[in-house]
């Protein structure tokens, strides 16, 4: 304790420069892409600039960049201030939008896989949770969209060219359709076991992926996550299972 | 942007906040005020022909000297200051130097604290003609 007061002073500036780190990193991301890396470039030369001429008493030169600095915070909240208004809209609905996206994309996906699944259509959707899943999944085609009902049924339809094959949500979009899984080696399951839940058990063993299988023969759901299945869900009943499985950092 | 590409600016961005914040906190911490003690030669010019040291003024003055740390910094790296004892005006007997460190050239942003000795005495005599 009493060592603990002596550093005081030390702890005081690591914590003082650690906060000022914070601070401006969480600033910079107000600005978005290369530009922030700009930002922060000059504003490290300025204050090197400011360190060096005081240093060397370099009287007019530091008036200049004393100058530079000073009105800096006001020359950027003028250049940045669609990007500012931006950011707080962003920061005071950050928390409502991520569940609002979670709670979309399920809804949406809920809603399509019951609807195709009425219909007797066959879908497989794969959501990518902590382990990517590009790696196992052979050809498919891209597509990066908004995951809505109306796409994932239309992707599903028998006159699609993409209808084969799994359909691909990472990070809360649509990035990918017709993709072939891996099928299951698994020596036990039943033989009976269709190629769609087949094919997701196979993706299921190897990675962390929740995988939901609409089936064309008898118009269920299934859900399958870690070389596990889970039939005859009703709408309400995956929704509640996806929310519990699916957290919203894999889905932003 | 792609994933890695999204990282190493991720990455990027934190290290130049890093940078800038330790810059800031530098600039501040060099801004803070501390004391210096320095050693200042003292020397002896413009004795009058014809006129000699009886006793000398001491060899050095110690100063405490207080300011920004990046002006005492400057002062430490940088050259010396000397005291200047001028005789040029002085004829033979004792002269008395008081509050020597206003003879002292220094930054004007630091301040004296304190002097030793803080005054002293020069004694001139007639050399002896043989």
């Amino acid at each position: 304790m009493t060592e603990l007061l002596q550093n005081r002073g030390l702890l005081q500036d690591l914590l003082d420069l650690a906060l000022t780190a914070f601070v401006v990193y969480r600033l910079s991301r107000l600005v978005k892409g290369v530009m922030a890396q700009r930002i922060l470039g000059v504003l490290c030369l300025l204050f090197l600039g400011h360190l060096l001429t005081r240093f060397f008493a370099l009287s007019a030169a530091r008036l200049l960049i004393d100058a530079l600095l000073a009105s800096s915070v006001v020359v950027l909240a003028v250049i940045f201030q669609t990007d500012i208004r931006r950011a707080f809209t962003v920061l005071t609905r950050h928390q409502h939008e991520k569940n609002e996206t979670m709670s979309d994309v399920i809804d949406e996906l809920v809603f399509a896989v019951a609807s195709l699944a009425q219909k007797r259509i066959g879908a497989l959707i794969v959501i990518e949770r902590s382990i990517p899943v590009d790696t196992y999944l052979a050809v498919g085609t891209d597509i990066d969209a908004k995951v809505t009902s109306e796409l994932i049924s239309s992707i599903f339809l028998p006159y699609s060219p993409i209808h084969d094959g799994a359909v691909i949500i990472q990070r809360g979009k649509l990035t990918k359709a017709g993709c072939f899984l891996p099928l299951t080696q698994n020596p036990e399951v039943n033989k009976n076991l269709g190629t769609r839940h087949r094919a997701a058990l196979g993706l299921s063993e190897l990675v962390d992926a929740v995988v939901v299988v609409a089936s064309e023969e008898s118009g269920t759901v299934s859900l399958v996550v870690g070389g596990k299945k889970t039939d005859n869900l009703d709408p309400p009943a995956l929704g509640k299972l996806l929310r519990r499985l699916v957290e919203p950092r894999w889905l932003k | 942007m792609s994933r890695s590409g999204k990282e190493s600016h991720t990455l990027l961005v934190r290290a130049l906040s890093v940078v800038l914040a330790f810059l800031l906190w530098f600039s501040l911490v060099l801004e803070r005020h501390d004391e210096l003690s320095l050693t200042v030669p003292v020397q002896v010019e413009g004795i009058a022909p014809g006129l000699t040291l009886g006793s000398p003024p001491p060899k050095t003055l110690e100063m405490k000297v207080s300011g920004p740390r990046i002006v005492l910094l400057r002062a430490r790296l940088g050259e010396a200051p000397v005291y200047r004892v001028d005789l040029s005006r002085s004829g033979a007997g004792v002269t008395t130097f008081a509050a020597p460190e206003r003879l002292v050239k220094l930054d004007p942003e630091l301040t004296v604290e304190t002097v030793f000795p803080g005054s002293f005495s020069v004694t001139l005599q007639t050399q002896a003609t043989k």
